[in-house]
């Protein structure tokens, strides 16, 4: 799959890498909206590049052995853990089943990238 | 002072949720062109939480679409500079005859905002969140409650001390039932997208994205990526 990775600048390249496995409490997704944040620049500024994505929203491709809320097919939006592998900045991303929730058929992909994190607070 | 809040992350949005029920409460948002400051007025207008005294800047167009002038709310525009600030805090609270106001979001935290939000706080019983962790906050007075709203508690378990005291489950389990309430509000209706604005190209997209959000190219906007459109 192509994952981006952010580096100071922002600078950002795209690489070629093996798709994820999802942990047991974790769910893979495949992207289909990634939104952005201030601090998807400004992590990579001060550190280590890395896919800096955590806003998902796609479609549920694989869960772990302990998920049970979700099954591969669903339409998902779910918030990466920060600073960790396997962010939105990909063809697939990793969520953990309890920061990942379910969308109405109503609710665009789109939209909802929109309000995931800032919901709760982030700069 | 820091309080338990800080493993629980969207405890303060709670409890000025919680708190409206019944009793209209004034409530300050600094939101300047932080979209989360939106959110919380959004969720504030849910339980009827006035007057919310809204700070921005150039977002000053979209705060008024999200407030209820009716109910006393109003927007007062930072860019005038720090007293400015201050007086139309306390001008706002006195149209609506708001003696005190005890409840503080500020989605900000630098640029002297809770230096003058601390100003217009009442004496006894006021509360601040701030969103910036790990910032210098001495200067908030001490009879003002303060935490810091972090998203990234979600994933964390609660601190070392209150783990001492015996509390076991904290910021994983308030992410868990704050995620699901996302998917109730999007069914009913009463969540509503934000401004946002696709950049073309995928993946490709995201550097000009993130240069753009550096380069405070946008206000109040969020910016997302198709990433099927990756070439």
């Amino acid at each position: 799959m192509k994952e981006a990775i952010v580096a100071k600048g922002p600078k950002v390249t795209i690489h070629d890498v093996p798709t994820p496995k999802p942990g047991p409490s974790q769910v893979l997704i495949k992207v289909i909206y990634s939104g952005s944040n201030p601090k998807d620049w400004k992590r990579p500024e001060y550190g280590q590049p890395h896919n800096s994505g955590d806003d998902i929203a796609g479609i549920v491709e694989a869960v772990g052995d302990n998920v049970l809320e979700f099954k591969k097919g669903d339409r998902v939006a779910s918030f990466h853990e920060m600073m960790s592998p396997h962010g939105s900045f990909a063809e697939y991303a990793i969520g953990w089943d309890y920061t990942t929730f379910h969308l109405p058929q109503k609710a665009s992909f789109e939209e909802v990238m929109s309000g995931i994190k800032v919901s709760i607070g982030l700069s | 002072m820091e309080c338990y809040n800080c493993s629980d992350p969207s405890y303060s949005l709670w409890w000025i949720w919680c708190s409206g029920k019944n009793n209209p409460a004034p409530f300050s948002s600094f939101s300047l062109t932080a979209v989360q400051g939106a959110y919380a007025i959004k969720l504030a207008q849910l339980s009827n939480i006035h007057p919310i005294i809204a700070v921005a800047g150039r977002a000053q167009d979209f705060v008024e679409k999200l407030i209820d002038r009716s109910k006393g709310d109003a927007v007062v525009d930072y860019r005038n500079g720090d007293s400015a600030v201050v007086s139309g805090i306390q001008h706002a609270l006195k149209k609506t005859g708001t003696k005190e106001v005890k409840y503080a979001f500020d989605a900000i935290s630098e640029h002297n905002s809770f230096q003058n939000i601390s100003q217009v706080l009442a004496k006894q019983g006021s509360k601040i969140t701030l969103v910036l962790p790990g910032k210098d906050y001495s200067a908030i007075p001490d009879y003002i409650e303060k935490s810091t709203t972090t998203v990234g508690s979600v994933h964390m378990n609660p601190p070392e001390d209150k783990v001492k005291a015996g509390i076991k489950i904290g910021g994983r389990e308030f992410g868990y039932v704050f995620f699901r309430l996302f998917s109730r509000g999007l069914q009913e209706g009463w969540f509503t997208a934000h401004p946002h604005e696709v950049i073309p190209g995928g993946l490709n997209g995201i550097e000009r994205g993130l240069s753009n959000l550096k380069g405070g190219v946008n206000s109040a906007t969020k910016y997302v990526f198709k990433i099927e459109d990756t070439k």
